[in-house]
């Protein structure tokens, strides 16, 4: 059989005989069914009349041909399709297994940061209990150092204030001192001046002459005749 | 362009009625020829033995298909030929 040319009747009588060979006699009958079938039904001929009553619809060959090329094309769409599914079933389960291990990753590694975020908070809760007893630790020395400088201020006012008391009694106690000195000697003073006066008052009423050492003449005191020396 | 059907020693007439027609199929002592003789001019008949020749169906099996194809009960098809 040529390619693009009519089946010979030898092609026809090669392909009944095959055919023939396999389904026995009955073989014709349906290729004879077939043709009339393809030659539209009971308006056979081939002239290009309209098909038979019933089979006013019938297909043309080249209807059937191209629904035969279909078929090999859906044929060839299902393989395709189906590898493509096969494809996308492994790139389905390939995307669910990354799915599965990227979840499984992220599990793990909030896990991990869950650890380690509880490890931080037991540590900043350490480090603020830490802070916390420093600061008390602080407080109390600082509250320790201001009583006792409170108490060395008191100390110091106390001292001070005994101090003054001593210096004031001290000063007072000299000045007293003085006041006594100061009035004794006036005393002394005033009781010379009172034998001086008691003195002086006592030789107003005695006459005094001169010494011979200093006269011409001899001094009445010391001429024994003229009887003036019983004074 | 029409086809005209082939004549043949069988001496099919034109046109043809389904009972001529399966009479002489039924009585003819060659089919193969009178098969022969249906083909030989014909291109739709010569396609769709071709698109049979392709397939890896058997007779009845490419015939049901095809029929089923072209939207036909291949069933009442054949009950119509008797």
């Amino acid at each position: 059989m040529g390619e693009n040319s009519s089946l010979t009747a030898s092609d026809v009588a090669l392909l009944a005989g095959n055919k023939d060979s396999m389904w026995g006699d009955t073989s014709f009958f349906w290729i004879f069914a077939l043709l009339i079938l393809a030659n539209g039904g009971f308006g056979f001929g081939g002239n290009g009349f309209a098909n038979a009553i019933g089979y006013e619809n019938l297909a043309t060959s080249n209807e059937v041909q191209r629904g035969f090329d279909n078929q090999n094309s859906m044929a060839n769409q299902r393989d395709i399709l189906a590898a493509v599914n096969a494809a996308s079933a492994q790139g389905v389960a390939a995307t669910n297994q990354v799915y599965h291990d990227v979840v499984g990753y992220v599990g793990d590694k909030y896990d991990e940061l869950a650890r380690d975020i509880a490890g931080v908070a037991v540590a900043q809760q350490t480090a603020i209990a830490n802070q916390n007893a420093c600061a008390a630790d602080t407080r109390m020395l600082i509250q320790g150092v201001a009583a006792e400088t409170n108490a060395n201020i008191a100390q110091s006012r106390y001292d001070a204030a005994m101090n003054t008391a001593a210096i004031n009694a001290n000063t007072t106690a000299q000045t007293q001192k003085i006041l006594d000195a100061i009035t004794g000697n006036r005393i002394a003073d005033m009781q010379q001046q009172i034998n001086a006066l008691e003195l002086q008052s006592q030789l107003a009423t005695v006459v005094r002459y001169p010494s011979n050492t200093f006269y011409a003449v001899p001094s009445p005191c010391f001429n024994t005749g003229c009887g003036c020396g019983n004074i | 362009m029409q086809q005209r059907f082939p004549q043949s020693s069988q001496k099919l007439s034109t046109p043809q009625t389904k009972s001529n027609l399966l009479s002489q199929f039924l009585n003819s002592s060659n089919p193969k020829e009178l098969i022969q003789n249906m083909v030989m001019n014909n291109p739709k008949m010569q396609n769709v033995l071709q698109l049979f020749q392709n397939s890896s169906l058997t007779p009845k099996q490419f015939f049901y298909q095809y029929a089923q194809r072209m939207g036909i009960d291949p069933d009442q098809f054949i009950d119509s030929l008797k």
